[in-house]
């Protein structure tokens, strides 16, 4: 008993420095590991992106160019105005729009604004529309700022193709052109 | 000296008030943030996301980001669908874990002998521990389930290795806890052990 006392006595201050390096390591080990967390947080952060909230496009068609601007820069959006065919719309108020009614955009997104122009009085020649496919017909004439309107009638002629054109002279923009267009036989 | 004696001489002190009251206050703060954590066990998900996006990041090529809403990273570059994204569900968080660690450590600054401060220091180790552990898992999964497929290598990572290493590393966690408790967090010194003469 005697020799285990002597033996626990002499290793004592060694055992003492062993484990107080153990304390300490473990120490040192939980005190990298809160500091690797809290740099993943902090480093982390950084990374995080916030889905906006989308804002709905309002309808603007109609409307005064002015009262539009100011209603879209009230919901966060910016404007970008052009001028485009009056077809439909009186000269000066908005006739169209892009992206449409309804879509979502992020705040500081563009909304197009197609303002109508000042008509005018153009030329439409019929012969320059029948025999055509009716789409590339009505394309061409709503670019030019008419009011399209399509009838489909029984003819002996392909499906699809222009019959008819009128008025045929002198149009002002704005105002409805009509395009006959033939369905077949059958 | 005999064995009652020892006894008694090693009987704790009456506590003084100050020291009931910092008891009292880190097994509040213990059971606070046991019951903060199961009531938000989404946003625990969602830090976990934010921490372990720094460490995907460094394994695809584009790097990555966190839409902390929705518990997901997202890898950029690597080829897998950046609108899929790598969701960090329930059974990939641990904040279970972390509540449970944290509530039944409560008890430890109440009654125990050990220092409340140490007690609270052991406790955010130990949680630490779990949280990284976990992040490193969530990151292994991620880089390598985008890399190699969501079939095959995502199953082994996710269900056999991820698995095998989460519950190792929260049993290192509790295994850190106790080291931190007995190795600085004592209150009363322990005297050194005599050996009574027969």
């Amino acid at each position: 008993m005697a020799r285990t006392m002597r033996a626990e006595a002499s290793a004592g201050p060694v055992r003492l420095g062993a484990s107080d390096r153990r304390r300490w390591g473990i120490q040192v080990v939980a005190l990298v590991v809160v500091a690797a967390v809290a740099g993943l947080l902090v480093t982390g952060v950084d990374r995080v992106f916030v889905r906006p909230a989308l804002v709905s496009v309002p309808e603007m068609r109609g409307q005064d160019p002015v009262v539009a601007r100011a209603t879209l820069e009230r919901l966060g959006l910016q404007v970008a105005e052009t001028i485009t065919s009056p077809a439909g719309f009186r000269s000066g108020e908005v006739a169209s729009q892009r992206p449409p009614v309804g879509a979502g955009l992020r705040p500081g997104g563009v909304v197009e604004l197609g303002v109508a122009a000042q008509p005018v009085r153009i030329e439409v020649r019929k012969n320059s529309y029948v025999g055509r496919r009716t789409s590339e017909a009505e394309t061409t004439l709503r670019a030019l700022g008419f009011v399209v309107s399509t009838e489909r009638v029984v003819s002996e002629i392909a499906s699809g193709t222009v019959i008819d054109v009128s008025p045929d002279g002198p149009v002002m923009q704005g105002e409805p052109v009509r395009i006959v267009v033939s369905k077949g036989v059958g | 000296m005999t064995e009652p004696d020892s006894l008694a001489s090693q009987a704790p002190h009456p506590t003084p008030w100050p020291e009931r009251i910092l008891r009292m206050l880190a097994g509040v703060v213990l059971v606070a943030a046991s019951a903060l954590v199961f009531a938000n066990l989404e946003w625990f998900r969602s830090v976990e996301a934010m921490a372990a996006t720094p460490v995907v990041g460094l394994f695809v090529p584009a790097g990555a980001a966190t839409d902390f809403a929705r518990q997901t990273v997202y890898l950029f570059g690597d080829g897998a669908s950046p609108v899929l994204g790598f969701v960090v569900s329930g059974g990939c968080s641990v904040g279970v874990l972390v509540a449970l660690l944290l509530l039944a450590s409560s008890p430890m600054a109440l009654i125990s002998r050990f220092n409340p401060a140490g007690v609270l220091w052991a406790v955010l180790a130990a949680v630490c521990v779990s949280f990284l552990a976990n992040v490193v898992r969530t990151s292994v999964i991620a880089v390598v389930g985008g890399r190699y497929g969501r079939e095959g290598a995502f199953f082994f990572v996710h269900n056999v290795g991820g698995a095998v290493f989460i519950v190792v590393m929260a049993t290192l966690s509790v295994v850190v806890l106790f080291k931190l408790l007995l190795s600085g967090g004592r209150r009363v010194p322990v005297p050194p052990r005599e050996t009574v003469p027969t």
